[in-house]
């Protein structure tokens, strides 16, 4: 899953926190 | 990496680190068991049905900026990510995972929990509105 989302920069803003430029993926991998 | 004293565990929500106020986390991953039984079946069957995970964090409150209560309360009402490692300050890897998942802020206890003696906490539980997503690479 991609993030920030768009509710997560909304969070951040509210706190007045910076807001990241890049978002991360975390690619699902197969569990054992 | 293998066995690990329990106190490292690395706790964002929306991207902020709450780490130092998590006095315990759990994330249950389960999915619905949706039931499949046919005529001629002599068992119940079941097949694997939608994710519906739930993740279980019990804070310390701060109520001071950018930290646990502004935290949550901007997040209350909404989908939020919360992405967690095992052992903070570790690498990423198939022996320290890293957990990623949205959460609905759907319950708070803002003034917290406690008595004159105690330090306020609250005991949440979050309904995860997406599947968990395991990574062994990235970062926290």
């Amino acid at each position: 899953m991609t993030y920030p989302t768009e509710a997560d920069l909304a969070v951040l803003k509210k706190l007045g926190l910076p807001v990241p430029t890049e978002t991360k993926t975390q690619k699902n991998e197969e569990q054992e | 990496m293998a066995i690990y004293l329990d106190n490292l565990v690395g706790l964002k929500i929306a991207t902020v680190d709450l780490s130092s106020y998590v006095t315990a986390i759990t994330l249950t991953q389960t999915f619905d068991e949706v039931e499949t039984t046919v005529m001629g079946n002599s068992a119940h069957n079941f097949a694997k049905g939608l994710e519906a995970s739930t993740l279980q964090v019990d804070f310390l409150n701060d109520w001071a900026a950018a930290k646990v209560g502004a935290t949550l309360q901007a997040a209350y009402g909404t989908s939020v990510t919360a992405v967690m490692i095992p052992v903070t300050g570790t690498i990423v890897s198939a022996t320290n995972p890293l957990y990623t998942v949205s959460i609905l802020v759907n319950n708070l206890t803002p003034v917290g929990t406690g008595g004159p003696g105690d330090y306020a906490t609250s005991s949440m539980t979050f309904t995860c509105t997406s599947t968990v997503a395991y990574a062994t690479s990235g970062s926290f």
